[in-house]
């Protein structure tokens, strides 16, 4: 997979977005973890899940404009489900199948990294505003290469660096906490029991709206989820 | 049939704005004689221009055939009309306003409207007119943007038929509107002759259909006023009863310790006022970080009840004191009274509702405030842009400063006004205001802790021009450019990119280099909408707005609340003139106004219509062509999967704008001259250090454009001799560059330089023979590459080498002079020789800073402790 977009008439497309309403955006870079335990209920999960979280951010009148949400997915491969893009392109949402044995975690992060910087560059060329894009890494299983160390390194020094803001969360008790929580130094490893993936985007969705609402300057926390009984946090070691 | 009770309501309340033509109703009187009592608390306010038109049309028409029209009739109404309001405003039932505008506008209309638009969002108005098409004017108004729902402006004329006053009401709900025209509306007429002859009778708010055969008193030119002339008594809209507060210099001693063993307050519990009376918590309204905002029993009246933690002697001190000097100002949401518990503890303060959606959620997000507010111009944005202003400036007459001006703390009401709400964070007397919102922070306080210091109003001023800069751009905040990273960065190092003459920085303004001009002026200006929204602001407007943002004014004072109410006003009358505004085709963003610029570069086409821009040779339009060269720049010139984003944008950045490096690009490339790398090719160096530069840095705030900016905050980078960049180009001058600062380099190793200098006067003593010329020779070289070396070096920046450059080519001058004498004569002379030899090196030295105008550049570099001779 190129680590770049290069198609241009879809280049061409999201520039002038950005011409058209020139206000502050919001990247979402979503990395979804697409291996053969997902199979199943889980991914039909995440996909209402995804798709609740897209129709949410769209009707809303104050993300519509300004969020673009990314969709990457990895196992043996992996893959863009959907590269960052204004929301009114998005006719339908995409959904994801699951088939491969491996999970190949730090490619896929990689390549949601390498197009949310292509994303950033064109913010930063036109002059767009934009908040601390969002990196969101979903994930069941024990990553099956080793290349997820560099992109954890990657991940944590633009974070760092204050340029982007990384949410690692584990699905089920198989999930490897502890190749998620390298991904992040400061938030920890969300654990999502029974599935639960309404109340998850539903959280995320909120505070997107909540950041699309403040100044890019600011820094927004995020929203606290509404009830406690669908997730719990790993401590950090 | 009676007057109804509406209309005397409104008399008695609202504020009277009369019309020429309502003046001059032969039912004038009877209103006056009428309302006489309600008058008398609220007097008749007559524009100024409303008593020159008067004056005018006492003179009678010029032209005979008017004459026996009826012109008479006219002239004789005006004067009895003008008498009248002679005898009212000894009285006191009417007062004559001024306006800024009086000498530059054509019709009293046009100051009335003026005077609605800045009104409106103030206090509620009537205007007194028998004119349709200022009624409708109005209308249009009441029902446009966000003085939607508007309540408070009526129009009241005289009936048709009975002549009495009443409600002039839209057509929408009246479409049995009569017809007929008053007598009064043969005023209609009443316009400056000799512009609007020129015109072909197209007025400002009539034509000749509107008002057929009554064009009586039109040709009438200028006439000076024969009668007697009531005296201006400006109109003062806000009384200032309250004292104001002092003006404090340090910040009150009292303990910031939350008062403990607090329990926090919940809904449905009672809190006491001032003098005892419960107040019960109905419903939580909002939380926020100081407290909850509370519903109460009263109504109108909300309670913010602070958390636990911020209970404390200063707080409660700071409200008691807000309490004590009541602002009444039906913009400000100001402290009414202070609310204690049962035990009498102060937990927070009584104020008024405010309703309405702040900035931050409306006009600040323009993709969704033009889907609500199709009809949003930018005549809106600049009225609102006044009403602001205005309670700014109410507050600082009483010395308080706002402090944290963002949009969040100010709405827009569903009526149409402003509220400025979060009173009890302004700063009064010693009482700081804690918070601020990084976009509205002074580049000077950027990064402080506010609650350990007072604001002063210059800080204040910087706000205030970030928001109005937001409000006429809408949301977009004035640092924030191409390339540029968020926040407190971009405002330090007060890089505005918006351009305030560009035209005329341009090589040259004929068509074929239009392009170039394109690229330089607007360099990293937002792409998109927004330079469309900026140039097509005022010419004043932009110049104060550069007085405030642009890095080369930071020392000047920023622009007054005075300054900038002048400067909207005088935008608001340009934006009201038909004639000279241009409806843009971008209807978005409230910037589809726009003033017509005199560089033509605005054209009329066949019609006469207003095309917005030259058509261009390619038939692309401007957008067009941005976009393309936007995407030309991120498909091909940039190198694939950078490490960072940093890299990416220093990169392309660089490419892009060859023509003028950008700041950020500047300064690496000049560190990228540092002394290590000297001996090797400068442009390969250059290249080569600013990508390791960027490499080692910190990924996040390693970031070239940054760094760059950072370092031009510092008064090094501001004050720069020339360019210095573009000197570097010439094939002459680099290798020069390279010697000179390697030179410098090995003088400063101090000992070798001395003698490689000394050794150098040595010789050319040697070699002219003469005991004489050879130890001037020698000093003078010696002297002359010291110097040279000197000021090379200083520009270089080779901050480490350069102190040492003085005593060594001094040294070298001595030793110079003295061997080539010994070698040839005695050592007398060659002591008198070296003396002679360095000070002849230094007047050359001061002769080429002199020259360069280098002293403050060299003091910023060594220090202001630098001793010049």
């Amino acid at each position: 997979m190129s680590s770049r977009n290069t198609n241009p008439d879809f280049l061409a497309e999201r520039v002038t977005q950005l011409f058209d309403v020139p206000t502050s955006r919001l990247a979402i870079a979503l990395c979804l973890d697409v291996s053969w335990s997902m199979n199943g209920k889980p991914i039909e999960e995440l996909n209402r899940g995804i798709e609740y979280f897209l129709s949410t951010l769209r009707e809303h009148p104050s993300t519509r404009h300004c969020t673009e949400v990314g969709m990457f997915s990895f196992a043996d491969s992996v893959e863009v489900v959907l590269d960052f893009q204004g929301l009114a392109g998005v006719k339908s949402t995409p959904s994801l199948h699951s088939k491969y044995e491996q999970t190949n975690m730090g490619d896929g992060v990689n390549l949601a990294l390498d197009r949310l910087e292509q994303r950033v560059g064109e913010y930063r060329s036109t002059g767009v505003d934009f908040y601390k894009p969002w990196l969101v890494v979903m994930s069941d299983g024990m990553p099956t290469t080793d290349t997820h160390i560099a992109a954890s390194q990657r991940a944590r020094e633009l974070e760092g660096g204050n340029q982007l803001k990384v949410l690692t969360i584990g699905i089920g008790g198989d999930a490897d906490t502890d190749a998620l929580a390298s991904f992040s130094n400061r938030n920890p490893v969300m654990c999502l029991h029974d599935l639960k993936f309404a109340e998850l985007f539903d959280m995320l969705s909120r505070s997107a709206i909540k950041t699309s609402q403040s100044r890019p300057s600011e820094d927004v926390k995020m929203e606290m989820p509404l009830t406690h009984d669908w997730f719990s946090f790993v401590p950090r070691k | 049939m009676p007057i109804s009770p509406r209309v005397h309501t409104i008399v008695s309340r609202y504020m009277l704005i009369a019309d020429t033509c309502f003046v001059l109703n032969e039912n004038f009187e009877d209103f006056v004689n009428h309302f006489r009592g309600e008058l008398g608390h609220n007097p008749l306010r007559i524009p100024k221009k409303v008593w020159f038109e008067l004056e005018r049309l006492a003179q009678g028409p010029a032209n005979k055939s008017q004459q026996q029209a009826g012109g008479n009739t006219i002239a004789k109404r005006a004067e009895q009309a003008q008498r009248l309001i002679v005898s009212l405003d000894k009285e006191g039932l009417a007062t004559v306003c001024e306006s800024p505008l009086d000498d530059r506008v054509r019709t009293a209309d046009q100051v009335i409207s003026s005077l609605v638009e800045q009104f409106l969002t103030l206090q509620p108005m009537v205007v007194l007119t028998c004119d349709r098409k200022l009624k409708d004017w109005i209308h249009q108004k009441r029902s446009n943007g966000c003085f939607g729902q508007s309540k408070s402006l009526f129009v009241i004329r005289f009936s048709p038929h009975s002549g009495l006053p009443v409600l002039w009401r839209s057509q929408a709900t009246h479409s049995q509107q009569p017809t007929a025209v008053t007598q009064a509306t043969t005023a209609r007429g009443i316009r400056n002759g000799s512009v609007q002859t020129a015109n072909g009778g197209h007025g400002y708010y009539h034509t000749a259909k509107q008002s057929p055969g009554n064009r009586i008193a039109q040709h009438v030119g200028i006439a000076n006023g024969q009668a007697e002339r009531p005296s201006c008594r400006p109109t003062k809209t806000f009384p200032a009863k309250t004292r104001p507060f002092d003006v404090a210099t340090k910040i009150t001693s009292s303990s910031q310790v939350p008062v403990p063993g607090l329990q926090s307050l919940q809904a449905g519990e009672s809190v006491y006022d001032s003098h005892h009376k419960p107040v019960v918590l109905e419903k939580q309204l909002g939380s926020g970080g100081e407290g909850v905002v509370f519903q109460t029993d009263r109504p109108g009246i909300v309670c913010k009840i602070y958390h636990c933690d911020r209970i404390t002697p200063f707080a409660e001190e700071k409200i008691r004191l807000m309490v004590s000097r009541p602002i009444k100002h039906s913009a400000i949401c100001w402290p009414a009274e202070i609310i204690s518990d049962k035990s009498g503890q102060f937990r927070g303060f009584l104020m008024p509702t405010a309703a309405g959606q702040s900035l931050a959620e409306t006009l600040f997000l323009p993709a969704i405030w033009t889907e609500n507010q199709p009809n949003w111009t930018r005549r809106e944005s600049v009225a609102l842009a006044i009403a602001i202003l205005d309670v700014v400036a109410y507050l600082h007459r009483f010395n308080i400063l706002i402090g944290d001006i963002n949009p969040a703390n100010i709405l827009i009401t569903p009526a149409g006004r402003v509220q400025f709400v979060d009173c009890d964070s302004y700063q009064i007397e010693g009482f700081p205001c804690p918070v601020g919102s990084v976009d509205f922070v002074a580049p000077e306080i950027q990064g402080q802790n506010f609650g350990q210091f007072l604001r002063t109003p210059e800080h204040e001023l910087f706000a205030v021009a970030t928001l109005l800069f937001m409000i006429m751009l809408p949301g977009k905040a004035p640092y924030s450019h191409q390339g540029g990273s968020n926040g407190a960065d971009n405002i330090r190092a007060m890089h505005f990119p918006y351009n305030l003459n560009a035209r005329k920085e341009g090589p040259g303004s004929h068509q074929g280099s239009n392009e170039v001009v394109q690229l330089r002026q607007y360099h990293n200006v937002p792409q998109g909408a927004w330079r469309y929204c900026w140039s097509h602001l005022s010419p004043r407007i932009k110049a104060d707005f550069h007085q405030c943002f642009h890095a080369d004014n930071r020392h000047f004072p920023r622009v007054t609340l005075g300054q900038w109410r002048r400067s909207f006003q005088s935008y608001q009358l340009l934006l009201a003139d038909e004639q000279k505004v241009f409806v843009g085709p971008q209807a978005q963003l409230g910037f589809d106004l726009c003033i017509l610029p005199q560089n033509k570069r605005y054209c009329r086409d066949a019609n006469g219509n207003v095309l917005p821009h030259r058509i261009p040779r390619d038939g692309k339009t401007d957008m067009q062509r941005a976009i393309a060269q936007v995407i030309r720049k991120l498909t091909q010139g940039e190198t694939p999967a950078p490490a960072t984003s940093a890299v990416s944008t220093s990169t392309s950045n660089g490419s892009t704008n060859s023509a003028k490096p950008s700041n950020g690009a500047k300064k690496s490339r000049s560190t990228a001259k540092s002394p290590n790398t000297a001996t090797a090719s400068k442009k390969t160096t250059s290249r080569a250090a600013s990508t390791a530069s960027t490499a080692t840095a910190q990924p996040g705030s390693g970031n070239t454009v940054q760094t760059g900016s950072a370092s031009a905050a510092t008064p090094s980078a501001t004050t720069p001799i020339c360019d210095w960049d573009e000197w570097y180009e010439h094939p002459l001058v680099w290798p020069v560059v390279v010697v000179g600062k390697f030179a410098a380099e090995v003088l400063g190793a101090g000992l070798v330089g001395t003698f490689a200098l000394g050794f150098v006067g040595m010789l050319v003593g040697f070699f002219f023979g003469s005991a004489t010329t050879g130890a001037l020779g020698g000093a003078y070289v010696g002297a002359s590459l010291g110097a040279i070396a000197g000021v090379i070096g200083a520009i270089c920046s080779v901050k480490e080498t350069l102190p040492s450059i003085f005593p060594a080519a001094g040294l070298g001058l001595a030793t110079g002079g003295g061997l080539g004498w010994l070698l040839s004569g005695g050592p007398l002379m060659a002591c008198a020789g070296g003396c002679l030899g360095m000070l002849v090196g230094l007047a050359i030295l001061r002769l080429i800073i002199d020259q360069c105008d280098a002293e403050n550049y060299l003091k910023t570099v060594w220090g202001d402790d630098t001793l010049f001779f």
